[in-house]
């Protein structure tokens, strides 16, 4: 069994170990500059492994690794979009990907790669979402996801040489969130199903009032609430496009309060992991990372649509850098244990205060002068310091648990999110550090807090994952 | 309604490029039409037809006059040079690795290898030779008549000859370059320096921001502002292909592979060297009504631009032609 390992120096590993004797595994690929794969497929004679890899610079590359040595082999290069599902042909000649369409941003369509590098065709396209390709274990047909019948479905085309030999068609309509997994050589499909999602709600400060943040909010993931300055709007995230295995799509959304119509901000991020109103409600503050696979902290100005880099980190992920946006226009980002000024040119650095564990959650209070971040290391703690990050305090030690979300809810108050084995918490704290009150909330998933004017806004609920069989899917073996 | 297939992605059996000559960074998967085969014989006729002057008005310039193997397929000279030392407005483009590529010219106005390759020779201020003045030439020499043959079991045609110049470059790639090396693992194919500069390419300098991928360019058009003086320019780039606003002074990013032995630089030409075209984009670039959002000032120090240089100058790799090595010039 191949599977990707995440080592101690914070990167993943190829790895393949025997399952007959657990327990054993080695390393066969082992690289900071690609520090992502997945392993999608082994080739018949076990020799290769289909791996998919992440390099540092946003480039993603289908190869094959030898499941001996890790020499490597770069069949093609997609840039920063990567296949949501590639799979080896049963008799190891052919790749199956998906990848975006020429047309439109949010469509893939299917591909087929002669592993040779010799030939590629594309199998599936046309005004519809194809992906998760798997081939039947026949190898006469390839099973994908496609939205050609309106709402996600199983299809099937017949492959003849790496190219389709007939028209798709529908195996199972409707099949809801699903991700296919895998098929059985007797031809059963193996696939994921999700449901549910995390959904928006605000109440009082003291924990009372509670009810859903729209009247017309319907079951589908919103998250990340930030209320505007002003308490005019409110902005959030919300999952778009298709399903993933890793983290799915997200728009960034601003709504006007109360209840609002939905409105999306122009696309130009690849990921948004975090939000927050910039300095007077002018514009949102993204942490994540862009279309050009730039990752870091970024700024969206509400009036001329444009996203402009404020800090861009070579050293982060894609979910960027934590972050905040400083009245004078610099930024203050966390790397790693250190704050750092950034600007007001993107390219002007300083460090400014240096901590013992790494921080996150950075979050600037209503008048812009104070700072509160939390410090995620063996314990999580919750400090505040000036917006320069000088004279740094601890007002709050969690023994165990983690800080999932800061949000000053006043001048001297700043709300926690916590996360334990007791489920999510809320709790008031002082900034002075000699007070906290706990909030009563829901138990369940708190993604993102804010606090605004005696209210909170908040979400909750969360996704179910399933494990199904689709039996006789496919041609078998 | 649904199409099963795209025709036009369809490729074909690459011959020359195997998977054991394809250097290392580079994909295995090269784009190659279906209609043109790459073939040994059509990369060698190919290349007896680059490196013929018989291909321009009156025998003296070929294909390889401007496009230099041991100047990275480029030449020395800001602006291309043809028949009658006529000059033309823009820089002979590097032929490194554009069998990759997705579109041609600097303003990306040929899709096509097929389509590019054939338009310097009838081009007037470069080879100035019409194409049946061409094919009447090449008909009139049985060796010519042979290698057609041979590759295409054709005469020669304009269709033919594109064929064979477009499988040529097809066969020029290089890689394998000390960047490819840190890249696949070897941490020491780097020295200190080149990796602070490969930090600064990647971070400060934000230069991954178009140059990116095995070919380090992201085969799109940007306006930097490079020939811009007072709001002007005398070159309206992409913008003459897509007549499109947004494309004004727009032009397409070059590969930076063999860059160091490849200057001057830029689509006119008018950056003389590397530490140059540094200190341009250090400043932001030429500001212009449609210079790109990315261009801001980086505030590189001496020492980080010094970096960025040393960087540079390890994309020079292993080139080769036509399946044959390349020596290029001194760094």
């Amino acid at each position: 069994m191949a599977y990707a390992w995440l080592n101690a120096e914070g990167f993943y590993e190829l790895r393949v170990a025997d399952v007959a004797s657990p327990g054993t595994f080695r390393t066969v690929y082992r690289n900071s500059e690609a520090g992502f794969v997945q392993p999608c497929a082994f080739s018949p004679d076990g020799e290769q492994i289909l791996t998919l890899l992440f390099r540092r610079d946003n480039v993603s590359q289908i190869a094959l690794i030898s499941a001996e040595d890790g020499t490597t082999r770069t069949l093609k290069s997609l840039q920063w979009i990567y296949p949501k599902r590639m799979d080896l042909s049963p008799d190891g000649k052919y790749v199956v990907y998906d990848n975006l369409s020429d047309r439109h941003a949010d469509e893939r369509d299917v591909y087929v790669l002669a592993i040779d590098g010799s030939r590629e065709t594309r199998l599936v396209s046309g005004p519809t979402n194809d992906l998760f390709p798997l081939w039947s274990p026949s190898g006469d047909a390839v099973l994908y996801s496609s939205d050609g019948a309106g709402e996600p479905g199983l299809w099937s085309v017949p492959v003849v040489d790496g190219e389709a030999a007939g028209e798709p068609k529908l195996v199972r309509p409707e099949m809801g969130r699903f991700l296919p997994l895998g098929v059985s050589d007797a031809g059963d499909l193996v696939y994921a199903l999700r449901t549910g999602g995390s959904r928006l709600a605000e109440m009082r400060l003291d924990g009372t009032d509670r009810q859903p943040m729209f009247a017309d909010s319907v079951e589908a993931d919103r998250f990340a609430p930030s209320y505007a300055p002003d308490g005019s709007a409110v902005a959030y995230l919300a999952r778009v496009s298709s399903e993933n295995y890793g983290e799915a799509h997200r728009a960034v959304v601003v709504r006007s309060l109360p209840g609002g119509k939905e409105g999306e901000a122009p696309d130009r991020m690849a990921h948004v992991e975090k939000l927050a109103w910039g300095p007077g409600g002018k514009g949102l503050v993204l942490q994540g990372s862009d279309r050009r696979g730039r990752a870091g902290l970024f700024f969206f100005d509400l009036e001329s649509g444009r996203t402009e880099a404020l800090a861009i980190d070579e050293r982060a992920d894609f979910r960027g850098t934590p972050g905040v946006l400083l009245k004078d226009g610099a930024a203050l980002i966390a790397r790693g244990k250190e704050l750092i000024r950034v600007g007001p040119e993107a390219s002007e650095e300083k460090p400014v205060a240096s901590f013992e564990a790494r921080l996150d959650l950075l979050t600037l209070a209503p008048g812009g002068e104070r700072l509160a971040l939390a410090q995620v290391g063996a314990t999580h703690s919750v400090w505040i310091s000036t917006s320069s990050g000088e004279n740094a305090r601890k007002i709050l030690d969690l023994p165990s648990g983690e800080v999932t979300g800061l949000s000053w809810s006043g001048n001297d108050e700043v709300l926690v999110g916590t996360r334990g084995s007791n489920g999510a918490r809320l709790y008031v704290a002082a900034a002075a550090g000699d007070r906290l009150q706990p909030v009563p909330s829901p138990k369940d998933r708190l993604p993102g807090i804010s606090a605004h004017g005696g209210k909170v806004a908040f979400a909750h609920g969360g996704e179910r994952e399933e494990i199904w069989i689709l039996e006789h899917a496919a041609t078998p073996r | 309604m649904r199409r099963l297939r795209d025709s036009l992605l369809l490729c074909t059996a690459a011959m020359t490029l195997t998977a054991g000559d394809v250097p290392l960074g580079l994909d295995a998967y090269m784009p190659v039409p279906e209609e043109n085969p790459l073939t040994r014989e059509s990369v060698e006729l190919g290349r007896k037809l680059f490196f013929d002057p018989k291909l321009s008005r009156d025998d003296s310039v070929s294909c390889a006059t401007c496009h230099d193997p041991e100047l990275g397929f480029t030449d020395e000279h800001p602006v291309a040079v043809g028949v009658d030392g006529q000059k033309g407005t823009r820089r002979t483009p590097r032929l490194i690795n554009r069998g990759y590529g997705r579109s041609f010219f600097w303003d990306g106005r040929a899709d096509t290898l097929e389509e590019q390759v054939v338009k310097p020779i009838e081009n007037p201020i470069e080879m100035d030779l019409a194409m049946s003045a061409l094919v009447a030439r090449l008909e009139s020499s049985s060796e010519y008549e042979a290698l057609f043959e041979a590759a295409f079991a054709r005469k020669p045609d304009s269709e033919t000859i594109a064929w064979a110049l477009a499988s040529y470059v097809r066969s020029i790639v290089s890689g394998d370059s000390p960047y490819d090396r840190f890249v696949a693992g070897e941490v020491d194919a780097l020295d200190e320096q080149q990796r602070r500069g490969l930090e600064i390419f990647r971070g400060k300098g934000a230069c991954t921001v178009c140059h990116l991928g095995p070919n380090l360019a992201d085969e799109e058009f940007h306006n930097t502002g490079v020939g811009w003086q007072d709001g002007a320019t005398s070159d309206v780039g992409r913008q003459s292909v897509t007549g499109a606003r947004r494309d004004l002074g727009a032009f397409k990013t070059p590969t930076l592979r063999e860059a160091a032995v490849s200057g001057p630089y830029m689509h006119d030409g008018s950056l003389e060297t590397l530490e140059d075209v540094v200190d341009f984009y250090d400043e932001g670039g030429e500001p212009n009504p449609g210079l790109d959002p990315d261009m801001e000032p980086l505030h590189l120090t001496e020492q980080e631009k010094g970096d960025l240089v040393a960087f540079l100058r390890s994309l020079n790799g292993q080139v080769r032609e036509g399946g044959r090595g390349v020596r290029t010039a001194p760094q």
